[in-house]
């Protein structure tokens, strides 16, 4: 049997993992939406985190809760789940201070989908402040100790440092396996990478760690085949729908990187150990890679766009916005431009959380017949 | 009016709405004038900080761009509004709230630094600290587009020592990075006093809007919208602090005396949500059913409150009431950093739901409100955040309650016909009847 397959499962089957997880431990569970979460010190409380991720709920769902013009697809799906009743199994909410449609959800969960647990961390928007460090270090210090009340269990420093090296492992692999793309005969496609590290948040990280190491076992074994068409990447919204991905390459594309916040930007960096563990972990989540919410004055999102490019010889880029995401709508033109500057073709396409495969076969077929042609 | 009215009525004083005028004018007429007169010229919504630049003397702001108020003038048609709100989605933008769709088209096409006797000036820097997210990557396209560098201020919505520690931290490199960028010195007397007179303005507005709980009120929510503007480009200056003492004084007159803002308030009604811009006229709708919009959180928006843990609000105090003394650079720095977090509400979280309910309720019986209606603006997030809800508990306590849907800056969002029906809806479930029509010119009042 394929590691595959047991990843295909987990996808299959979101819920399950956490559900046998707390079964089998009678642990509890923290569900969280946003990656500027320190999972460690969720983690190293002995509570399970997992992403809250779309699952294309009908709308109608959250229409007496939120005011739908102009919200956020992904997000409105999420709170959707939770009023289904598809979240039961978690015990708490943690949300980071990020933009108006999370915080709605995050608003609207804690009143009207009661949980035992909930905490909003504000992380701060201002992340290249010189003081900003400072003051998610406090964020961070009320959030453990909220969480060793919570738990009613001190958590220790080794316990953050185990966490840490367990996440810092997951992060290596996961980046390893996304490396292979960057030559021209990759032994797998981004759909599976995508999959791969979407499933990782649904799970146990020591786990899923295991599941990597197998991964990359068997993909050394696959055959290498030379692949053909432009090379892409995926940049946009939050978005866990893999089908997107595999849509394309049917096309006769190429995705070969992303830099979702459900992709590769939540396994891009590291903590780097200090003395002071919130210190460590605050300089993670300001330095990792950022979203448009967090990106200025500076726009250091673009630099790092640039890097990607280079690094995976990247030849076109598709900007997949959640329909109302306005903090990516807003950074539209910047991208745009930087790409341009660079003579890499992008094509700009909103979704509303599914993939509306008739409209946009056109347009990528002819993005991808025009970096053929070039 | 067509029906013996309820309350005797009288035109606002000369002293204050001729006052409010000039001092509207002379705030328009110092942008374009500050720079050529060797003046800092910054563009953006620093509303609350504005006392910072006045400390570097005479600046131009337009705030953010001269023709913003082109959103309150010219709603509609091919040469109004809406061909703004087309650049800035024409130019890649979209989503995007309405606002700043206004205010990018501007910019977009050269016209956003222009006054109206074709005078240009060049901002020196934006300087956006952080509102609603759209704001401030707004400030950010401003900045790409005009090569400016941008300074951004950032204040959590949560009240706690690390908060005040982050922002003061931030105000402080601030001066510095100005002074670094622009080459103007700053002057701790100049900012003192500005902090001082910004402080005064702000509690006397919330003092007014205090008045706004009598019977009748003194002033309609329309009046009070004209009527604060003062506050929120020129709050930092003595003569807006002068000026809204006298309206304070005037309106604690008309009070005294029953002078109605409005002829009729068969039921009072707060407007909750920023109306659309680009029609003010709708503030006095409920006239033609002898009722009154008497309050609404964008009067007492930029009204410094205090707020009691029942949600009970009221006006805070001035520095000169407090007997507190501004000495230094630093002693101004932590008064306008306690304007936003003051110490007595430590620990509160902005954003709560439970909060913002308890206090819009707390506020529904203070000022004797009979129903609210309900703006739910189209691609703002941040207005609307937690509406719903909002909209729930109010039902849960007995409130009439109703909404309709536009947009606070783009006019193509606005359906006449249909926000006509939702307010006639509201009006006459609460037993009220169509007694008049309001006549052109008296509906066109002074944005």
């Amino acid at each position: 049997m394929s590691v595959f397959d047991t990843i295909h499962d987990i996808t299959a089957n979101p819920h399950r993992p956490a559900s046998e997880w707390k079964s089998k431990t009678g642990g509890k569970i923290i569900g969280y939406l946003c990656s500027n979460i320190p999972e460690e010190l969720i983690y190293a409380a002995s509570v399970l985190p997992v992403r809250l991720l779309g699952a294309n709920e009908p709308e109608y769902v959250t229409r007496p809760f939120i005011f739908q013009s102009g919200f956020c697809s992904f997000a409105r799906d999420c709170f959707a789940q939770a009023l289904q009743g598809r979240y039961k199994y978690i015990d708490g909410i943690v949300f980071s201070h990020c933009c108006p449609h999370a915080r709605e959800v995050f608003l609207d969960w804690k009143r009207h989908v009661p949980v035992a647990y909930s905490h909003e961390i504000h992380t701060p928007m201002l992340q290249q402040s010189p003081h900003a460090k400072q003051y998610l270090i406090a964020e961070l210090e009320e959030f453990l100790s909220s969480l060793e009340q919570w738990t009613k269990k001190k958590i220790s420093t080794k316990a953050i440092d185990e966490a840490i090296g367990i996440y810092n492992r997951n992060r290596r692999l996961m980046l390893e396996i996304s490396e292979t793309m960057r030559g021209d005969s990759p032994m797998l496609t981004e759909a599976e990478i995508a999959e791969v590290g979407l499933v990782g948040m649904l799970m146990d990280k020591q786990e899923h760690s295991l599941l990597l190491d197998d991964v990359l076992k068997e993909i050394r074994q696959r055959p290498s085949s030379l692949r053909r068409g432009p090379r892409l990447i995926l940049l946009g919204s939050v978005n866990n729908n893999t089908e997107l991905i595999k849509f394309i390459d049917s096309l006769g594309g190429q995705v070969v990187i992303d830099d979702y916040c459900t992709g590769n930007r939540y396994y891009q960096t590291e903590i780097v150990p200090e003395e002071n563990r919130l210190a460590a972990i605050a300089e993670r989540l300001i330095n990792k890679p950022p979203c448009p919410l967090h990106d200025l004055p500076e726009r250091r999102r673009l630099n790092h766009y640039v890097n990607l490019i280079e690094k995976y010889g990247v030849q076109g880029a598709i900007y997949t916005m959640q329909r109302q995401c306005d903090a990516h709508g807003l950074d539209y033109p910047a991208v745009e431009s930087r790409f341009k500057e660079k003579n890499i073709p992008i094509l700009k396409l909103e979704l509303d959380y599914t993939v509306p495969v008739g409209q946009f076969r056109t347009r990528i077929e002819a993005f991808i017949e025009m970096l053929t042609a070039v | 009016m067509s029906e013996q009215a309820d309350f005797e009525t009288r035109p606002i004083s000369d002293a204050v709405w001729s006052r409010m005028k000039e001092l509207r004018r002379e705030r328009y007429k110092l942008s374009f004038e500050a720079q050529t007169k060797g003046g800092l010229c910054v563009t953006g919504f620093a509303w609350g900080y504005l006392p910072l630049l006045a400390g570097f003397g005479n600046f131009g702001n337009p705030s953010p761009g001269t023709d913003f108020t082109r959103i309150a003038r010219e709603g509609s048609g091919s040469e109004g509004l809406v061909k703004f709100v087309n650049l800035a989605e024409s130019n890649g933008l979209t989503p995007v709230c309405g606002a700043i769709a206004a205010h990018l088209g501007q910019v977009f096409a050269g016209t956003s630094f222009g006054g109206s006797s074709g005078n240009k000036m060049t901002p020196d820097f934006v300087f956006q600290p952080q509102g609603c997210h759209a704001q401030y990557k707004g400030g950010q396209i401003c900045a790409d587009l005009l090569k400016l560098p941008m300074l951004v201020i950032e204040a959590p919505f949560k009240n706690s020592i690390a908060s005040r520690n982050f922002l003061l931290s931030q105000l402080s490199d601030a001066i510095e990075w100005i002074e670094k960028r622009t080459g103007h010195t700053f002057n701790d007397e100049l900012f003192i006093e500005a902090v001082r007179n910004d402080i005064r303005s702000r509690v006397m507005w919330a003092k007014t809007c205090e008045l706004m709980k009598a019977i009748p009120a003194p002033m309609s929510y329309r009046q009070a919208m004209s009527l604060r503007l003062p506050l929120i480009t020129y709050a930092y200056s003595k003569k807006t602090a002068d000026y809204m003492e006298t309206l304070y004084q005037d309106m604690q007159e008309r009070v005294r005396d029953k002078i109605s803002g409005s002829p009729f308030e068969k039921k009072r009604l707060a407007h909750e949500g920023l109306h659309p811009l680009y029609r003010p006229d709708l503030l006095r709708w409920p006239e033609e059913y002898g009722a009154a919009f008497n309050q609404g959180e964008f009067m007492m928006a930029f009204g410094t409150f205090r707020f009691t843990p029942d949600g009970r609000r009221k006006a805070g105090q001035t520095l000169e009431e407090r007997r507190i003394r501004l000495n230094s650079r630093e002693d101004a720095l932590r008064a306008l950093v306690e304007q936003r977090y003051p110490p007595e509400e430590e620990g509160t979280d902005y954003d709560s739901q439970e909060r913002r309910t308890l206090q819009f309720l707390q506020m529904v019986k203070d000022w004797h409100i009979d129903g609210v209606m309900v703006h739910l603006a189209r691609r703002c997030a941040a207005l609307c955040m937690g509406i719903y809800t909002r909209i729930q508990d109010m039902r849960r306590a007995g409130i009439p309650v109703a909404t309709y849907e536009a947009s606070e800056g783009d006019p193509k969002e606005w359906n006449e016909a249909r926000v006509r029906e939702d307010f006639a809806r509201f009006f006459e479930s609460m037993g009220l009847t169509k007694i008049s029509s309001l006549d052109e010119k008296e509906n066109d009042i002074d944005p």
